[in-house]
């Protein structure tokens, strides 16, 4: 019989890999040894290929609330739910001190805040008080939060450019990378749109110079297509085209959206990863109540990346008159759940809840709560030993 | 299809002989000791005659729960395609998940030496299915206690979870 001593090194590594977050973070100070190797970034990525596979997956939930305490500091809370039974499964708040912020702000209300994107369990999100815009990273599972330096342009021009940013991981030189969105305002009509880019490993900003045809994102997936790529809906007027970034080649392509033939002129595009693959959610509303029954989802696929010849019709879905007004997508979980807020209106009282619909078998189900809220947003999330190595540390309730 | 190992009930098959370090012969069909990727690595290299296998570092108790793992895996993947062939429903996925909860469901020793056999022997289901019950059985352990069970000492100057 052997007894556990003489466990050998690489089977010892691979029972640590298995382990949650929260286990790795306390078996740090078992020794030196074990506190490197769960520190060094091949074992953290090791650890997130891992549970990407094997973890049951998880959707975070941003509440909209942010409240100022009176030392100045930002509280946030968020949801994670569980895709597999739609439950809750933990309520997380965030606190942290943001540059320029003082108790003075505790009556005012934050003008915007919103999850950016998520990618390998790192959370972008951006808050602005006012002309005051802050992007920040944070890790749920490590507590890290690290908030993004002002970016040059931002600091020039911050009445004129409104931002929009995505959170992608550079494999081949191991960093991640947040590419920033400028448009800023030339005229009434022209817009201008200046590329940035933040790399975690220099913490600081960096222009691009790339000539896009474009003067707003409309939507984008939250998540990478995947490592090095992230791509956006973007447009000039109409109509629109999807852009994707290669963040370590650092080029940007174009690609038109599938061709939707002669469809509800108030139709919506969004931009979503189903499965893998690029999808693009055609949302058709009405406001005349006989025509309602036409509401509803269309699902195209792009089945070959950046090969418009490949987008296909997967799924049509119609939702039926009570959903019609106030309903909005949220984006697909890992396997394939669409997961859609819906907001019920009765009389005065409005409730807002999550739904979950199943692509396969057209099932319906609703999280098990109310959200008081009226900018939800959720995006996929698996926690992960990411570090965004910062001494800013969350405190969380 | 038969649980256990009895070969005297079936026609003749091909078998091989394992033999455990502490010196006991289990003779165990072909099929069953290919699960083994260390076995079949070394398989077509074999005469015929000569498939006989000393394995030193599993003993005659683990080599039992071994073979036992490794025939059950055999039947159940036959019945699966079987019933796929047939188009019928079967939950033997399932039914083997479950099989395979109970099995490894042992003391701390013995799932040391079947997650040690499943190495050496590469049978890379059993390791990842032992691997998975050793995690589940440490992470919530203090530091002090993953210490105790692994044997390591403790060289951190700041140990912020002594006190637990």
């Amino acid at each position: 019989m052997v007894s556990s001593e003489y466990l050998p090194g690489d089977l010892v590594i691979q029972i640590i890999i298995c382990l949650p977050v929260k286990s790795l973070l306390r078996f740090k100070s078992v020794c030196k040894s074990w506190r490197s190797l769960i520190e060094s970034s091949r074992f953290v990525t090791q650890h997130c290929h891992y549970h990407q596979k094997m973890d049951s997956e998880k959707i975070i939930v941003k509440h909209p609330y942010v409240r100022i305490d009176e030392l100045g500091r930002c509280n946030l809370d968020f949801s994670i739910v569980s895709a597999d039974n739609f439950e809750a499964s933990a309520r997380i708040g965030v606190c942290c001190v943001l540059r320029n912020m003082s108790s003075e702000w505790i009556s005012k209300a934050p003008y915007f805040n919103e999850v950016l994107s998520c990618c390998n369990g790192v959370i972008c999100q951006q808050i602005c008080f006012g002309y005051e815009r802050h992007v920040w990273l944070w890790n749920p599972a490590t507590k890290q939060i690290r908030i993004l330096p002002e970016s040059p342009i931002s600091l020039l021009r911050r009445r004129e450019v409104t931002v929009y940013v995505g959170l992608v991981f550079d494999v081949k030189t191991d960093d991640y990378k947040v590419v920033k969105f400028n448009f800023e305002n030339i005229s009434y009509v022209t817009k201008k749109c200046r590329v940035e880019i933040y790399s975690l490993s220099t913490d600081s900003w960096r222009p691009i110079d790339v000539d896009l045809p474009i003067s707003y994102i409309a939507s984008d997936p939250k998540i990478p297509y995947r490592d090095e790529i992230y791509c956006w809906l973007g447009g000039l007027d109409d109509p629109c085209l999807i852009v994707s970034f290669d963040i370590h080649n650092e080029v940007f392509q174009t690609m038109s959206v599938p061709d939707l033939g002669q469809t509800n002129p108030s139709a919506t595009l969004e931009l979503a990863i189903l499965k893998g693959k690029i999808a693009c959610i055609c949302w058709s509303y009405s406001w005349e109540i006989e025509e309602t029954e036409n509401c509803g989802f269309n699902i195209w696929v792009l089945n070959e990346y950046m090969v418009k010849d490949s987008w296909t019709q997967l799924y049509t879905i119609r939702l039926g008159s009570q959903y019609c007004f106030w309903t909005s997508s949220i984006g697909f979980s890992q396997n394939g759940i669409f997961i859609l807020h819906h907001k019920q209106c009765v009389c005065d009282d409005n409730t807002h809840k999550l739904c979950f619909w199943d692509l396969a078998t057209a099932e319906i189900k609703y999280l098990p709560f109310e959200l008081p809220q009226i900018d939800l947003e959720g995006v996929q999330y698996k926690e992960s030993l990411v570090s965004i190595n910062s001494t800013n540390v969350a405190f969380v309730s | 299809m038969k649980d256990s190992f009895n070969p005297s009930i079936e026609p003749p098959k091909k078998t091989v002989t394992l033999v455990s370090s502490d010196g006991y012969d289990f003779e165990v069909e072909e099929e069953v000791a290919l699960e083994s990727q260390v076995i079949k690595d070394g398989f077509e290299d074999k005469a015929v005659d000569d498939r006989e296998y000393l394995l030193f570092n599993v003993h005659s108790d683990t080599l039992e729960l071994i073979i036992k793992y490794c025939e059950k895996h055999v039947s159940s993947r036959k019945s699966i395609s079987a019933a796929a062939a047939s188009s019928s429903s079967s939950n033997g996925e399932e039914a083997l998940k479950e099989w395979d909860e109970h099995f490894i469901s042992v003391d701390t020793n013995t799932l040391y030496d079947i997650l040690m056999a499943a190495d050496y022997l590469n049978i890379k289901s059993l390791l990842d299915l032992a691997i998975q019950k050793v995690a589940d059985t440490i992470h919530g352990r203090s530091p002090e206690q993953i210490r105790k069970k692994f044997n390591i000492e403790n060289d951190s100057i700041i140990d912020p979870w002594a006190s637990e």
